[in-house]
């Protein structure tokens, strides 16, 4: 441990937690900076901080860490003589500095502190220092011409380069501290994973989604380095604040109120840190649609078929899962279209104008396929060679959402991917029906109805529906769709017993189903099934309710799906 | 001395977790079970067929739960109270963990290779390897089973399959 190698292991502990308090108080400080406390006494307050941590590093005689301190010192007197106060330069460099420490302090803890952290910490204030010292003399130099009234005329137009250079440091700061966000780095990884795609020859070894399955892992692997670097920070930063929670609690003479914006300033941590973890299995879907489009453009070069793609996503992310989950349907589909118009035109230049939406619905994307068609013909071609209902289910099951095709304006194919924004932390609705308590994701109701609002009528014997808003949909209970191993008990075909009704749509049929008692929706992590379970029609996974106890998630899709194929044979025998 | 010689036993694979379930007597090579707990009501699943409980979870896994009439059709007549029942959690071939309810736990009992006579065909799914034979103890004759076996030839799926086409 070099110079610390002399201190005892109950001097370390003793500076440890010292340290660590009055870090934490560094750190309370500055969310009261934030919050809009009077900046001059807040700033005061972290050199008196700063000046007893040097006390304590009497313990053990660090010298990068006393020196740090002192040149940090050094900048918030500079700071407090500049008049006005900067402190929205100020204040993320004490946050950064704090944070710096923090971090020092952890690994010190671990027997590795990051010195070389602190040491650059050092050097970026001395240089500020540095900056700041000619700022001062700018301005005494200002405030001495200013006194002269021949000299206002140049006076005014001297400080110009002075604040040029306040900021350049103020840039400067935040260049050089400010972490690159998970997505700034993503897009940077994507970037350059984009030249490499654009002039390679395709790879003529690997299958259509081998291709796209090749590329996904670089982009998480690195992704996920520097998102777990972000997370460690936090989880430090939450470890020394819970040090500084309990010296506040033991004191016991420290406001409420402080304790309480020390909670929420862990919950925002927290909450930062839950989505950083999601963020590292996000992929952008430009990048999946760049690759789909230039392995399109491969399929349709070799029959002669043009191919060109507008599109527009909006920036969005989505799991990586989701989007390998997406890749079979949806190249199966647009490989259909370009096999069709090939096989149509009689001349070999014929082309296909793909123009790719997405677009955010609340907690799921709706990615739009437009294909216009001079031939209406092709349209029923392509419906006929792709299984629809098929990859429906299987978009449903893999990726918790809905695949819809349809043609529209009779030359139009509009192909309509829905799936969840995060399948990881998706809205979560519990909802009873038949004594049972089930779980849906919330993207798939398209409305929830109340029972006073709709009324319901026999149809066709023992088949029900319901008239709500102008429109008349098939009626079902909700756990009339799959099998709970006892007969549910309905006292007349007409009677509808159920306190709401929820609307799910399947393709272009909506269809009802009764359910008892309807929570409000919450974001939550889904379990997956165990392997043996897989395979079970209508089961997504499991959430953990409020009990512990496990509770389906169910594929009201899907099982909507075989619901009204089995009502519809009904009908028709 | 004697401990010592006792768990050479243990770690060789004639232990046997000992159970009753349905009025019969059951055994299981104690390296197949993770460990038993009391019954728990697990959550029911939808079209899942007839002894499959359901699932529950433990210590933060979602795990399986069946009844060995799952397996074996035959023991469904004799029905325990719940408060008496156990659940032997077992490992599966893959790594997953299944919860198998049974009546009672008899307890731990050793049998030398050569006491394990051929498989006594009470189920089909004995045939197909799951069965290891049957053996005598001083509870009387258990048919042997070989639970990792079983859970990994499961597939909750296959009998509500039919369910659904009906």
């Amino acid at each position: 441990m070099g110079p610390l190698g002399s201190t005892t292991p109950k001097r370390m502990d003793e500076f440890l937690n010292e340290a660590a308090a009055l870090v934490g108080q560094w750190d309370a400080v500055c969310c009261a900076l934030e919050a809009g406390r009077e900046p001059r006494s807040a700033l005061q307050d972290v050199s008196t901080t700063i000046l007893a941590l040097k006390r304590s590093n009497r313990a053990i005689e660090c010298e990068l860490f006393s020196k740090t301190l002192s040149v940090l010192g050094e900048y918030l007197r500079l700071v407090l003589k500049l008049d006005p106060l900067p402190i929205a330069d100020a204040l993320p460099t004490l946050m950064t500095s704090q944070s710096i420490f923090f971090r020092w302090l952890m690994g010190l803890r671990m027997g590795s502190p990051p010195d070389e952290d602190l040491a650059a910490l050092r050097e970026t204030i001395a240089s500020h220092n540095d900056a700041m010292y000619q700022v001062l003399e700018e301005q005494k130099l200002r405030e001495s011409t200013l006194a002269t009234p021949i000299d206002r005329t140049s006076a005014v137009e001297k400080p110009k380069p002075v604040e040029a250079d306040k900021t350049t440091s103020r840039l400067e700061i935040s260049q050089e501290w400010s972490v690159p966000t998970s997505l700034e780095m993503a897009s940077s990884i994507e970037a350059d994973q984009e030249a490499d795609v654009t002039p390679e020859a395709p790879n003529e070894s690997l299958t259509d989604k081998d291709q796209f399955r090749s590329k996904q892992p670089d982009v998480i692997a690195e992704k996920t380095n520097i998102v777990s670097d972000e997370i460690y920070e936090l989880v430090a930063q939450i470890f020394m604040q819970q040090g500084y929670l309990e010296h506040l609690i033991q004191k016991d003479d420290h406001p409420k109120r402080d304790l309480l914006r020390m909670i929420a300033r862990h919950s925002r941590m927290i909450s930062s840190m839950v989505g950083k973890i999601v963020s590292l299995q996000l992929v952008k879907t430009e990048t999946f649609f760049d690759q789909l489009s230039y392995f399109l453009q491969e399929s349709a070069r070799a029959r002669g078929v043009l191919v060109s793609c507008e599109c527009d996503v909006e920036g969005l992310e989505l799991e990586a899962e989701t989007l390998e989950a997406l890749w079979e349907p949806m190249s199966q589909i647009l490989c259909k279209i370009i096999e069709v118009t090939s096989e149509r035109t009689q001349e070999r230049d014929s082309s296909v104008r793909l123009r790719i939406r997405g677009r955010s619905e609340g907690a799921s994307v709706r990615f739009s396929i437009t294909c216009p068609f001079p031939d209406p013909t092709v349209f029923k071609s392509v419906l006929d060679r792709v299984p629809v209902a098929e990859t429906a289910l299987s978009l449903s099951k893999m990726a918790g959402g809905t695949l819809h095709l349809s043609l529209e304006a009779e030359q139009v194919c509009q192909l309509n991917f829905v799936v969840p924004l995060s399948k990881r932390f998706p809205e979560i609705v519990f909802l009873s029906s038949g004594g049972e308590l089930f779980a849906v994701h919330r993207h798939v109701m398209r409305d929830v109805i109340e029972r006073e609002a709709f009324n319901s009528y026999a149809f066709q014997g023992d088949q029900r529906v319901i008239e709500v808003g102008g429109g008349i949909f098939p009626f079902t209970s909700f756990s009339d769709l799959f099998d709970m191993g006892a007969p549910l008990s309905i006292n007349s075909p007409v009677d509808v017993h159920c306190g709401q009704a929820i609307l799910v749509q399947f393709g272009n049929d909506t269809i009802a189903l009764g359910v008892d008692e309807i929570s409000t929706p919450a974001r939550m992590i889904v379990k997956p099934l165990q392997k043996h379970l897989e395979r079970v029609p209508g089961l997504c996974g499991t959430v953990v309710a409020g009990d512990g106890s496990p509770v389906p998630v169910i594929d009201v899709v899907g099982l909507v799906g075989i619901h009204l194929a089995k009502r519809r044979m009904k009908v028709a025998a | 001395m004697m401990v010592a010689r006792h768990q050479t036993h243990f770690e060789e694979k004639n232990a046997f977790l000992l159970y009753h379930d349905g009025g019969h007597l059951f055994g299981t090579p104690l390296s197949q079970v993770k460990e038993v707990i009391p019954f728990r009501q697990p959550r029911k699943l939808p079209n899942t067929p007839d002894g499959y409980l359901g699932v529950m979870s433990l210590r933060g896994e979602v795990i399986g739960v069946v009844a060995l009439s799952y397996w074996f059709p035959s023991l469904k007549a004799e029905q325990q109270s719940v408060l008496m029942q156990s659940m032997i959690i077992a490992h599966g071939i893959s790594g997953e963990t299944l919860a198998v309810v049974v009546d009672t736990i008899d307890g731990v009992a050793l049998a030398e290779s050569n006491e394990v006579v051929p498989p006594v065909s009470i189920s089909p799914a004995l045939a197909h390897g799951a069965g290891h034979g049957a053996a005598k103890f001083a509870q009387g004759v258990a048919t042997l089973i070989d639970l990792r076996q079983l859970c990994a030839s499961m597939d909750a799926s296959l009998q509500s399959k039919s369910a659904l086409a009906g």
